[in-house]
């Protein structure tokens, strides 16, 4: 369990705090997004989890240890993986597997047992074979891989990835955003950061934050409605639910509270079939509910 | 900057690839200091050996000038000080020349260029040949000793292969701030020594500010990844082998002969 009690942050002393007074628990093997505006402190909050800052005030704690605590850091961010926005820069060897290595490295663990671990934890994101390659050589897809192969090979319990899509090309983001959902059936918690509330429709949890504070935490369905709402403090609604009302809006029965395709695609369509059964077309196909 | 490759492994496929890094960095200290103290007469033999380490090493002599090339003008103008500035028995007067040069001039220019290209290219097949997780784990090995009086060797050994890592950064991040300016129309070819500087200026500054960004950085990636004092472990475990034990008889072997000489030159 992550919980943050009271959790304020300001990066110097004359400036004013970047996150106030944070409440939050993150159970484990949850998937929990968060977006929000750029500088509303979400990349702040989660370089807390694992140990990264500091708070000013309030505390962190990670599976009961207190990131106060400095002889904790080490256990600290073995159970929190942290993956940053820019891969470029968190390379820290001249080949993949030296890089996928370091962090088993700072744990001393037996030169021998690397290898094996550094080629397991490549075959999990779909990297094997990438040993010996320059990791400045990889593709910018290729490269986030390897950064979060660096990462689950210290077996982490949570994954916190700040904007893991950004930067990358339509099919680098569907192969990041796979990978991310099966660690996620897998039983890791993941931590998602993000500006595009298309792309994690599938978290359990969507946290919604502004000026350094959590103002929506809730379902993807309810974080939806509120971004529908007059509540909305400026944020983009997703594509998906601002299409839904705008065919609302022309008469048709449908929820706004809709953020992938997939969802969009099964309303219409059953509204569509519903219609066509009552105007007497017997040739409509059966088509599911979309709950069902 | 583009060719630049100084400290960068890039010879995969060299038989000294397998030869053991502390074996290496012992060789390239001794034959260091065989450079430093080098008389003409020895010239001659360590830059045979030094040849003869090349052509084993399957350097292709392309990628040890690319090593070179970078400190060629610095070589130069110490050749010319040297030779202007020395004092000695006069070459015959050379007509039009303002200053003297003298034989001594001439032999320490010689020397003092030797003696640079000779180490940077020991230096250069050193990285060459050795990956640079390996060269750490070595570094970390033969520093051990000065743990005893409390030198943090392993922080040292990482800042080693930090500098490494970042050559290819630093020589990607120069390319592109160089093509924006272009792209812009600036003009990094301008004549007159004021106008290059300055438009050298324009780019080294925003260069240094984002070496301590990406530095930084890099360090909080670390930190993220369980990076601290205390003990650690190397992906490369380090095992000395015939090769190296052969390798080291031929550099012992090689460094006797040469003191040998001297003596007798004695």
């Amino acid at each position: 369990m992550i919980t943050f009690k009271d959790v304020s942050y300001q990066y110097g002393e004359k400036t004013p705090p970047v996150l106030e007074s944070i409440d939050l628990q993150i159970p484990d093997g949850q998937y929990v997004a968060m977006i929000g505006p750029n500088g509303c402190g979400k990349t702040t909050l989660i370089k807390h989890l694992n140990a990264l800052l500091i708070p000013s005030r309030g505390e962190v704690l990670i599976n009961g240890m207190n990131t106060r605590e400095t002889s904790c850091h080490r256990d600290i961010r073995c159970e929190v993986g942290m993956v940053f926005q820019n891969p470029d820069h968190q390379i820290v060897g001249m080949s993949v597997e030296e890089d996928v290595a370091f962090g088993l490295e700072n744990l001393a663990v037996p030169s021998q047992e690397i290898s094996p671990l550094v080629r397991n934890a490549l075959s999990r994101v779909g990297m094997e074979g990438f040993e010996k390659r320059a990791p400045f050589s990889l593709s910018g897809g290729e490269k986030r891989l390897a950064s979060i192969a660096g990462v689950l090979i210290m077996n982490p319990r949570y994954l916190a990835l700040d904007e893991p899509t950004a930067y990358l090309d339509p099919a680098g983001r569907r192969r990041i955003l796979r990978m991310i959902r099966q660690l996620h059936r897998d039983g890791m918690g993941i931590i998602h950061v993000t500006h595009d509330i298309g792309e994690v429709a599938d978290a359990d949890r969507i946290i919604v934050m502004e000026r350094g504070a959590i103002i929506m935490d809730g379902t993807p369905a309810e974080v939806c409605s509120f971004l529908m709402s007059r509540d909305n403090p400026g944020l983009e609604a997703p594509a998906m639910a601002a299409l839904m009302a705008k065919l609302k809006e022309s008469g048709w029965d449908l929820p706004t509270n809709i953020i992938s395709v997939e969802d969009a695609y099964k309303e219409i369509h059953y509204c569509m079939s519903q219609l066509a059964r009552e105007k007497g077309f017997t040739k409509s196909p059966e088509i599911p509910s979309p709950s069902g | 900057m583009q060719n630049f490759n100084f400290g960068q492994f890039t010879a995969d496929s060299s038989p000294l690839r397998h030869v053991d890094p502390r074996v290496k960095i012992l060789t390239v200290v001794v034959l260091s200091i065989l450079i430093f103290q080098a008389t003409i007469g020895e010239i001659v033999m360590i830059s045979l050996f030094v040849g003869l380490v090349i052509w084993i090493s399957r350097v292709s002599l392309q990628e040890i000038w690319g090593a070179l090339k970078p400190i060629a003008v610095f070589a130069v103008l110490l050749f010319l000080l040297h030779l202007f500035f020395t004092e000695g028995r006069d070459i015959s007067p050379i007509p039009l020349l303002p200053v003297r040069i003298t034989y001594e001039g001439l032999e320490n220019g010689f020397l003092v260029v030797w003696q640079f290209a000779a180490l940077v290219t020991a230096g250069a097949l050193l990285t060459m040949t050795t990956p640079p997780s390996t060269l750490v784990a070595a570094l970390e090995k033969l520093l051990r000793p000065l743990k005893i009086l409390r030198v943090p060797t392993q922080d040292l050994a990482v800042m080693v292969s930090m500098a490494l890592r970042f050559v290819p950064t630093f020589s990607e991040e120069y390319n592109r701030m160089k093509t924006a300016r272009i792209a812009r129309g600036g003009d990094l070819k301008r004549k007159g020594l004021f106008r290059k500087l300055k438009a050298a200026i324009s780019i080294v500054v925003p260069l240094i500010l984002s070496a301590f960004r990406r530095a930084d950085d890099l360090a909080a990636a670390m930190e993220a990844r369980g990076y601290a004092r205390g003990p650690r472990t190397t992906l490369s475990e380090l095992r000395l082998t015939r090769i190296d034990f052969a390798a080291l008889a031929v550099m012992v072997s090689f460094a006797g002969l040469t003191m040998m000489i001297r003596f007798i030159d004695f």
